[in-house]
């Protein structure tokens, strides 16, 4: 857990934006590793690669119900996301990071992810393909999406202040 | 490779040249030597990088958020959806009113021969039941 456990929370905290929800994601991972040992197949794929496949699932589930919460009619609203300052905010500008992350979380979610693999995860196109089930050139279309998408709305954002 | 085909491979691989694959790497390096303005392409795409990677830093992981796993480990699993016993009672109320449903409407039927009008009547609430009280 000490091994992976900033990965599997970093990832699910920079996904959601929200500490609770990366918080649930991280412990339904670590208890299905406990109950499920034998879930990853040594023969198949490297174990970081399966475990960030483990939490991106997790993710998209996460997402998905909150959605359909929102959507019953006693759903209830989506938490905003935590503003919980970072090592590097108080170094680099924090409201610059945080405006970053809030458009990083406007992405739709396999972009997102896949951003995410690629930036924090430092996984290369054909990891990030491994990891979210699709082909390595459907990996490199997500990053080209979420990169242009991103860079279009940092440059908006410059242009107007 | 041109400066179009430059900024594309940036958005497709990162600007991480050592992590391109072999071929576009090496144009890109040609092109770089000769191109200043390529130069500024990969060093703005660099900074945006950085920027991507500062907004998502993970946060610490330490004792506290073991503890809450650990925690977690012992909990019964919450869910939004109701428990299977919920379901398995619910079909057995929604049985056990048809099944009564049934029955009285077999026992109306059947006894409906003797009984006289004005009690199925007076049971169907169409009677007037003054005179009976």
């Amino acid at each position: 857990m000490r091994r992976h456990g900033k990965t599997v929370r970093g990832l699910a905290f920079a996904f959601s934006g929200r500490a609770a929800d990366a918080d649930d994601v991280t412990q339904e991972v670590f208890i299905m590793l406990w109950r499920r040992p034998d879930a990853w197949k040594p023969g198949r794929a490297a174990f970081s690669t399966w475990l960030y496949r483990v939490v991106a699932n997790r993710c998209l589930d996460q997402a998905r119900r909150q959605k359909l919460r929102r959507f019953l009619p006693f759903g209830e609203a989506a938490d905003p996301a935590d503003e919980a300052p970072s090592a590097y905010d108080a170094l680099a500008g924090r409201d610059a990071l945080a405006e970053a992350g809030r458009m990083i979380r406007a992405l739709p979610e396999k972009q997102r992810l896949a951003l995410l693999l690629a930036v924090q995860a430092d996984k290369s196109n054909a990891e990030i393909a491994s990891v979210l089930g699709v082909s390595e050139g459907a990996a490199e279309q997500l990053l080209v999406r979420a990169r242009r998408t991103l860079r279009a709305m940092m440059e908006n954002k410059e242009t107007a202040t | 490779m041109t400066r179009e085909e430059f900024g594309e491979a940036l958005l497709r691989f990162g600007a991480k040249l050592e992590r391109w694959p072999r071929v576009e790497a090496s144009a890109a390096e040609r092109l770089l030597k000769s191109d200043p303005l390529a130069v500024k392409m990969l060093a703005e795409f660099a900074a945006f990088e950085r920027t991507v990677s500062g907004a998502v830093e993970p946060p610490p992981f330490g004792a506290a958020e073991i503890g809450k796993v650990l925690a977690a480990l012992d909990r019964p699993k919450e869910t939004w959806w109701p428990a299977p016993r919920f379901w398995i009672a619910s079909a057995g109320v929604t049985a056990l009113s048809f099944a009564a449903g049934f029955v009285l409407m077999l026992a109306m039927t059947e006894a409906a021969h003797d009984v006289p009008a004005e009690i199925i009547g007076l049971a169907m609430g169409q009677a007037d039941i003054g005179g009976l009280l």
